[in-house]
């Protein structure tokens, strides 16, 4: 099978899954308890033609099916309703945040990808010396450590004692003139989350590419290369190195297909207002339309990103066939 | 039994108390408590800062790194006790001390076998060694209960009511003589119904807070060294919220209240109206049902004479007392940090320095107007829409920009003063149809404007109160409902007819926010209305969230901040804040006709020249303008322009100057005395020279023409 129709095949096989969960997305909330419009009735203190304004808003006057329609409609066009809590419209609440959870996660992804591989490239190449055992043991420490404590340690030190970077927010207010200035000041202020976020994620990386690589320089081609004579750097990047990527890609793969659902604890330690704290919110306020909308924008990523994997396995590995 | 509609009554009754409660931690309308370290000092005219920058920390850490780096100036909430030794070490720090307007208990559920009878809650009482729990629990950060009305009401407070001191020995003999005994000798106290060892007590105790889940974990400990079963559930706020409020399925509960200053919660919290199990959720989800008590409560709630209120507040402190259908446990010390270099902070009663006085009166110690004061927020603001806003933090940035008709003394709270309203009357006033209640009569000021310049007058007070009640606001609705008619005789008097005779209710209008008739009367729904997000209908750059208050409301980014600036129009505006006109050079008289330079300095209120304003002199005679011309700018702030006085005469020289600057338009007239004098008579003098001189030339040559002699 070519790779067209392979991408047909995925992309049919990708959508009907897309269904499967976009059904269970809407089911589950259906199932959980209580009235959602009694409770924000109870909370706010609406008189009945209030509330009844608010069933048609959130379309609750309608039976199931029509309900299950609409939303299935809705999600494909991105109208994801209107927020219980806010009774303002989902996609502005997740548009007021989403540049700042992609700045954020977009930017500690990219780094903890090419630096962790790098890391995990050399550390294997030079195994069992002194390089190796210092990145293993850094990228496990950092790994082990729970991100909000270094994200408290990095305030401290960072922030208070040594008062390079800011401690909390994504800008100063009043924000500084100029374009170039107001850059560097973003950057100031993604400086400390980005970082903690690199260092928690960095780690698994280098010890996949790590392993990976490994493993790989074991194979006979591998020594079949060394004896016809070809240079190391030839052999650990031409030959070894692009038969280890499989298990990387499906891991960077499921990184950015999580970018989206931010990350709640180094938000709240940095006051970093993104995708993190509005699904916590969501989750407290139990605000489904929210919630729905976050779960549906993950689905479609994770999805979405897996399929982009799969595609560039082949690409990667010709030895991998599309059937 | 309660019927059906007493229970929906109480219902209306107890969500309007919820909201009391949140007003109550609003400044403005709260009740500042505890002792005021500083002199007790406020001023009536402000703000003195030109902005309020609120900085949103979600990590309550991180706000705490903030104040010591100067990020911020002073923080929202308390410092937790371990911080306080921190906090005490800065130098660039100064620590206020005040007592909450608010409450710890240990909530009994009193219609719950066995903790419905007296004697077993009594017994219950001698076991909660409330000293050790203030020392130990709270460290030190709390004042000890024994009813339900914290010291700051010292007013209202009972000092005669029954204690109870731990005493263990006392406890067991109660339950003794409930024939809750030990009978078989296996450490646990037989049921007398049953003759079975007891069913375990079901203890929540509340896992979000240390201290109350430390108390939980006490009482229980104490409950079992005298051979009392416990179930202790130490759980998420959630959970016990469901279990204790919604299911009435628990025996103790360590709970807590936020206190409004008058007394009248007594009836919201603890009147038998306000129990209304089966269904879910009661204010009184103890369940006290006692008529004594309701008879003492509905005179505290519904009285007129403020001496027979407080007589039945205290009889109703010592039925609780005697009854204990709760046991109250102490209220916080609150310790806020607030950065030095700061005069004007003000340490309310209850609130402490985060008082709405302290933004209206802070300013720089080295200058007594500008800068920007920083607010650090441990939440985001959730609506800046004051119909339907609830959240604690929405109503600290609204009541900086709605103003109200009544104030509060923030070191008296039984004060009320006059703000919006200059002066008020409450009468006696009898329904159409028979009711008996009270007609609230207040007289506005008249030089008050809303943020968009629009006056603020008796119109936009009677919208307000029928907006808030025909919308059934879940803020103020509990204020509100008893509102039968409001009249407006005129643009600045506003009678209000209330079905209702309660002591109260001046309060419950006074602490309304004033809305904007002419952009409210517009909002079809204000439950999905956010007027910070809608455009102002005339003002370029403003929002519709405006009101009278002294703050403007400039900009909310979510998570961020909320910018608020100085109300330069305020009507209340600080005397300082405006520009001066001072004169460079402006004689006092000068020659009629002839041109002059005049010279003036315009100032702003820090005392720096102002630059670019427009100035006009004005030359008014006998109050009638003869000519007026531009004054130009010259440097550092001086402004001149040439005149001519065209008579002799007294004239007046006035310069209107007008400053625009981001908080506003300052504009100001400033008037000099000229005297014009007639300019010297040259003419006539040279004439009567030229006179002169022709006589005596005239006169010498015919004297020397008679000398001459004849031939």
């Amino acid at each position: 099978m070519g790779l067209k129709a392979y991408i047909v095949r995925r992309t049919i096989y990708n959508v009907i899954l897309l269904f499967f969960v976009l059904t269970l997305n809407f089911l589950i909330f259906q199932w959980m308890p209580g009235d959602p419009v009694a409770i924000i009735a109870s909370s706010k203190r609406l008189r009945p033609e209030q509330v009844e304004s608010l069933k048609k808003l959130f379309g609750l006057d309608k039976p199931l099916y029509i309900r299950y329609i609409n939303y299935i409609r809705n999600m494909f066009t991105w109208q994801f309703g209107y927020s219980y809590y806010s009774l303002k419209p989902v996609r502005e609440e997740i548009m007021a945040r989403l540049p700042n959870t992609l700045l954020l996660m977009g930017t500690s992804t990219l780094l903890a990808i090419v630096i962790g591989t790098a890391i995990g490239v050399i550390a294997a190449y030079k195994r069992g010396k002194l390089f190796d055992v210092i990145s293993v043991t850094t990228s496990l420490l950092t790994y082990a450590l729970p991100t909000f404590w270094m994200g408290m340690i990095f305030l401290l030190v960072f922030g208070y004692y040594l008062r390079l970077f800011p401690l909390a927010g994504t800008m100063s207010r009043p924000p500084p003139e100029g374009l170039l200035p107001q850059v560097v000041d973003m950057l100031r202020h993604l400086f400390l989350p980005a970082t903690t976020l690199f260092l928690f994620s960095y780690g698994t990386y280098v010890l996949l590419m790590r392993s990976a690589l490994l493993e790989v320089l074991t194979e006979d081609y591998i020594v079949t290369a060394k004896a016809k004579g070809l240079d190391e750097r030839t052999i650990l990047f031409k030959h070894a190195l692009r038969n280890a990527l499989l298990p990387l890609i499906t891991e960077a793969a499921m990184a950015f297909g999580l970018l989206f659902s931010g990350a709640i604890l180094t938000e709240t330690v940095f006051s970093w207002e993104g995708m993190g704290t509005l699904l916590w919110n969501a989750i407290e306020f139990q605000d489904y339309p929210i919630l729905q909308a976050i779960f549906y924008i993950i689905a479609v990523s994770v999805i979405g990103a897996n399929f982009i994997a799969d595609i560039l396995y082949g690409f990667v590995d010709p030895r991998i066939k599309y059937d | 039994m309660i019927s059906e509609n007493r229970t929906l009554e109480g219902k209306v009754l107890a969500i309007a108390f919820i909201c009391f409660m949140v007003l109550a931690l609003v400044p403005m309308f709260a009740f500042p408590g505890a002792k005021a370290q500083e002199e007790q000092k406020f001023e009536k005219v402000g703000p003195r800062v030109d902005y309020l920058l609120i900085k949103i920390y979600m990590n309550p850490e991180a706000e705490a790194l903030a104040l010591k780096t100067g990020e911020i100036d002073l923080m929202d909430w308390p410092l937790p006790p371990e911080k306080v030794e921190e906090f005490k070490g800065l130098t660039d720090v100064k620590l206020y001390e005040f007592v909450d307007l608010g409450m710890f208990e240990l909530d009994i559920n009193n219609q719950r076998w066995p903790t419905n009878l007296t004697k077993f809650r009594q017994a219950i009482a001698y076991l909660v060694d409330k000293d050790r729990i203030v020392s130990e629990v709270v460290k030190g950060f709390g004042m000890r209960l024994d009813i339900p009305i914290p010291p700051v009401l010292s007013f209202w407070v009972n000092p005669n009511v029954k204690k109870y001191d731990y005493d263990p020995e006392m406890a067991s003999k109660l339950l003794d003589e409930l024939g809750f005994v030990d009978t078989d000798g296996d450490g646990i106290r037989n049921d007398p119904k049953t003759g079975k060892n007891m069913e375990p007590l079901v203890i929540y105790g509340r896992a979000d807070d240390p201290r109350r889940a430390e108390v939980a974990r006490m009482v229980a400990k104490e409950l079992q060294a005298i051979g009392v079963p416990v179930d202790l559930r130490v759980i998420e706020r959630k959970v016990c919220y469901q279990k204790v409020m919604i299911e009435y399925d628990y025996h103790l509960y360590t709970g807590g209240w936020s206190l409004s200053r008058d007394p009248d919660y007594l009836y919201d919290l603890w009147h038998s109206s306000m129990y209304w199990a089966p269904e879910p959720w009661s204010l009184n989800y103890v369940g006290f049902i006692n008529s004594t008590y309701d008879h003492y409560v509905e005179i505290v709630k519904y009285g007129s004479d403020l001496s027979k209120i407080r007589e039945a507040a205290f009889k109703a402190q010592e039925i609780l007392a005697e009854q204990v259908p709760f046991i109250p446990l102490w209220s916080d010390v609150g310790i806020i940090p607030v950065r030095t270099g700061w005069a004007g902070v003000v340490n309310e009663v209850g609130a402490g320095p985060r008082s709405w006085w302290t933004f209206f009166n802070a300013h720089p110690e080295d200058r007594p107007l500008g800068g920007t004061i920083k607010w650090g927020f441990k939440s985001d603001v959730e609506t800046l829409n004051p119909y339907k806003a609830q959240w604690y933090w929405d109503w600290l940035v609204l009541d900086k920009i709605y103003d109200t008709l009544i104030a509060v003394n923030p070191y008296n709270l039984s004060q009320d003063m006059p703000w919006l309203a200059t002066d008020w009357s409450v009468d006696p006033w009898t329904a159409p149809d028979g009711t008996k209640g009270l007609k609230l009569t207040f007289h506005l000021v008249k030089n008050a404007t809303f943020h968009d310049g629009e006056p603020v007058t008796s119109k936009d007070v009677a919208f307000t109160i029928t907006f808030l009640r025909d919308y059934n606001s879940p803020q103020w609705i509990a204020q509100v409902r008893n509102v039968v008619d409001v009249k407006t005789p005129d643009d600045y008097t506003v009678e209000v007819y209330l079905n209702t005779t309660s002591y109260w209710a001046l309060h419950w209008i006074g602490g309304l926010p004033i809305l904007p008739e002419h952009i409210w009367k517009n909002v079809k729904d204000p439950t999905t209305f956010e007027p910070d997000e809608v455009p102002h209908p005339i003002k370029p750059g403003m929002t519709c969230l405006i009101g009278s208050g002294p703050f403007v409301f400039v900009e909310h980014k979510k998570g961020e901040y909320v910018l608020l600036k100085a109300n330069v129009n305020y009507f209340r505006r600080h005397p300082g804040r405006t520009i001066s006109i001072s004169s460079v050079e402006v004689p006092e008289s000068v020659t009629a006709g002839e041109e002059k330079t005049i010279q003036v300095k315009i100032t702003d209120y820090l005392g720096n020249p102002v630059l670019n304003a427009t100035a006009t002199l004005i030359v008014l005679r006998d109050g009638t303008e003869v000519t007026r011309v531009s004054l130009s700018h010259e440097e550092g702030g001086v402004y001149s322009a040439k005149v001519k006085l065209p008579e002799a005469g007294k004239y007046t020289l006035r310069v209107d100057a007008s400053y625009t600057n981001p908080l506003g338009t300052f504009t100001r007239s400033a008037s000099f005395s000229v005297e014009a004098k007639a300019p010297f008579p040259w003419t006539t003098v040279i004439a009567a020279v030229v006179v002169v001189v022709v006589i005596i030339a005239v006169a010498v040559v015919y004297l020397r023409a008679k000398r001459r002699p004849t031939v």
